[in-house]
């Protein structure tokens, strides 16, 4: 069921009629039946891969949930004879008991999520080497449908066990509950990927009906609307255009290629995710944030606290954290000091986490070798931005530039859109040929008159399809700077008066319709990210 | 050196130019990105002689200086 379809309009209004009319003690039942219709539409056979996720996750949960507290409850009752040594011993003891279940129910989980997204990546790599050398005929690629939402479900549950192996919070007694936490529908298309401790309690609670709350989730979802409808599936058409011709297109048409492609992502990714985070606000649900205008990062590690921050959150909290300050990676700082600077001795170490970190980050989103490609990309840049901050700042001093002004923000912000531009060219570009093809042409071919002779109006969309795309960007760019100075336009909304705001409401519900790309043999594309 | 004034010279060796003793949401507020957190830990473990765990690399525990203080007063 596609999300802007009309039938999951009406799906939506069904289900929140349904949620409103149960008494408040029972509506998370409710919920909970909805979200497993929701998942039944996208396939019954699939299902089984969530149930084990659910129950695979609430077992361990409960068990080392068990562990903690008799690990807590002996050392309060010892508190006063139990030296730094003997308490480090029985936390060690503890964590030993913990981790045969941990480690098993992570494996199991990852390898699930492993076998359906990787499979076939790894067998055209085995076929590509059989190949190579002659020893072996090609091995079919397996049909596996990917589970709806299991990148975002699994991730959202092995962050909860993570939790609970650290003793971060207690894990939840009912099963049916943990069931809701994992399958809430508005997070299972395009995440955002929640955590327990900060969604589960509004899950559970029982609403009232909130005019106010279900507008503003409605304004939310109007808003995704106009991202995907309006932008998303019309910047679109450049981008395929550009990228499956790309002999046709040199020199500047290949960042133009890239822009399209990458403003096509973000506005469908974020512009989903909206859609999501409105309809959860009718249910009574604040879903957390995933982009907050990644666009105007003045560098990439800002960039990527910006772009699907729950994800990237995540991979910190759970991935960059645990490398850095794991033993290993302590040890390895103080035996590096021995041969490098102080200075030196802290970056390596974390050097190798980030470029860890972006690559997991990237082959989360495909398994090909563009994507790995990608991950060294932002990791090496990241890096390098590190590694030669003191030689910037010396720069810096040297040309007296005064970095404390909007002029060099603004050139620090272009500076890093370009960069972020550049890194699509790696994934959208059909094969790893046509990316090193598409990046020697740009820059290569020196053609900037294609942005003045009408070659612009030759790119799949009509001069007035283009006057309208920028005209929508104009608007996107404007609630952009309007929220990086704190002006929320919701809020702003929500202080006039009533016949205002629902004229404003209706006219972007008309903006959509009107400027959505449907039509005769048109509808909604695919969204980028429901395939993860 | 009292605890409280070693762990200044730490922030201050991480991130030169904020008055920490001030603060109240280091990490809430962005003042310190992931990347100092990892140099501010390794630092503590070093001077303080504690380990501590990623679990406990949390918000609430690096808002601000007594926050910290009470993390390194927990795990000691």
């Amino acid at each position: 069921m596609s999300i802007t379809s009309l039938r999951f309009f009406i799906f939506v209004i069904l289900t929140l009629f349904l949620y409103y009319i149960t008494p408040k003690k029972h509506q998370w039942k409710t919920l909970l039946v909805i979200n497993y219709v929701f998942y039944a539409f996208a396939g019954i056979k699939l299902f089984v891969f969530m149930l084990f996720t659910t129950v695979s996750a609430y077992l361990t949960g409960r068990y080392m949930d068990n562990v903690n507290i008799s690990t807590n409850e002996e050392l309060e009752r010892r508190k006063e004879e139990l030296s730094r040594e003997e308490k480090k011993q029985i936390r060690a003891e503890s964590a030993r008991k913990k981790k045969v279940f941990f480690v098993l129910t992570l494996v199991i989980n990852f390898g699930i999520l492993g076998v359906f997204k990787y499979c076939n990546d790894f067998i055209s790599f085995i076929n590509i080497i059989s190949q190579k050398f002659d020893f072996a005929s090609p091995i079919p690629h397996l049909g596996l449908v990917l589970p709806l939402g299991i990148s975002f479900y699994t991730f959202q549950a092995m962050g909860y066990i993570i939790d609970i192996y650290r003793g971060k919070y207690s894990a939840e007694k009912s099963l049916f509950k943990f069931a809701l936490f994992v399958s809430f529908f508005p997070q299972l298309v395009q995440g955002p990927i929640s955590r327990f401790d900060e969604v589960a309690s509004q899950m559970f609670e029982g609403h009232k009906f909130d005019y106010i709350r279900i507008k503003h989730g409605f304004e939310l979802f109007i808003w995704g609307l106009f991202k995907k409808l309006v932008i998303a599936d019309r910047i679109g058409i450049i981008g395929n255009e550009i990228f499956s011709n790309y002999i046709q297109y040199p020199g500047l048409f290949v960042f133009i290629g890239a822009f399209c492609s990458l403003m096509q992502l973000y506005t469908d990714f974020s512009g989903g995710v909206d859609i999501m985070r409105g309809v959860a606000q009718g249910f009574g649900v604040i879903l957390p944030n995933n982009f907050e205008r990644p666009f105007f990062s003045k560098d990439l590690p800002e960039y990527w606290r910006r772009w699907h921050i729950t994800l990237n959150n995540w991979l910190r909290d759970y991935v960059f954290y645990s490398l850095t300050f794991s033993k290993r990676f302590l040890n390895w700082t103080k035996k590096l000091r021995k041969v490098v600077s102080k200075k030196e001795a802290k970056l390596i170490p974390m050097f190798v986490a980030i470029l860890i970190v972006r690559l997991i980050n990237a082959t989360w989103h495909g398994g090909g070798s563009q994507y790995f490609i990608l991950g060294l990309y932002h990791g090496i840049l990241i890096c390098l931005g590190m590694q030669f901050e003191d030689l910037f700042r010396k720069i810096e001093n040297k040309f007296n530039i005064n970095t404390k002004c909007f002029s060099w923000d603004l050139f620090r912000m272009i500076r890093t859109f370009i960069l972020v531009v550049l890194a699509k060219i790696i994934t959208s570009a059909t094969s790893l040929r046509t990316m090193v093809c598409m990046f020697k042409s740009l820059f290569t071919k020196f053609n900037p008159w294609i942005l003045v002779d009408g070659s612009v109006f030759e790119l799949g969309l009509s001069v007035q399809a283009i006057i309208l795309l920028v005209f929508a960007l104009l608007i996107l760019l404007v609630v952009g700077i309007l929220q990086e100075f704190g002006i929320h336009l919701r809020e702003k909304l929500e202080e006039q008066n009533i016949w205002f705001q629902w004229t404003v409401i209706l006219g972007g519900i008309f903006l959509v319709m009107i400027f959505g790309m449907y039509g005769p043999g048109f509808s909604a594309g695919e969204f980028i990210y429901q395939q993860f | 050196m009292d605890k409280k004034a070693l762990l200044l010279e730490i922030l201050e060796e991480v991130k030169p130019d904020v008055d920490f003793e001030k603060e109240t949401a280091i990490i809430d507020d962005g003042i310190l990105d992931s990347m100092d957190v990892v140099d501010l830990v390794v630092s503590i473990s070093d001077e303080f002689g504690v380990d501590i765990p990623a679990g406990e690399i949390l918000e609430e525990n690096f808002n601000s200086v007594d926050a910290m203080l009470a993390l390194i007063e927990k795990l000691d």
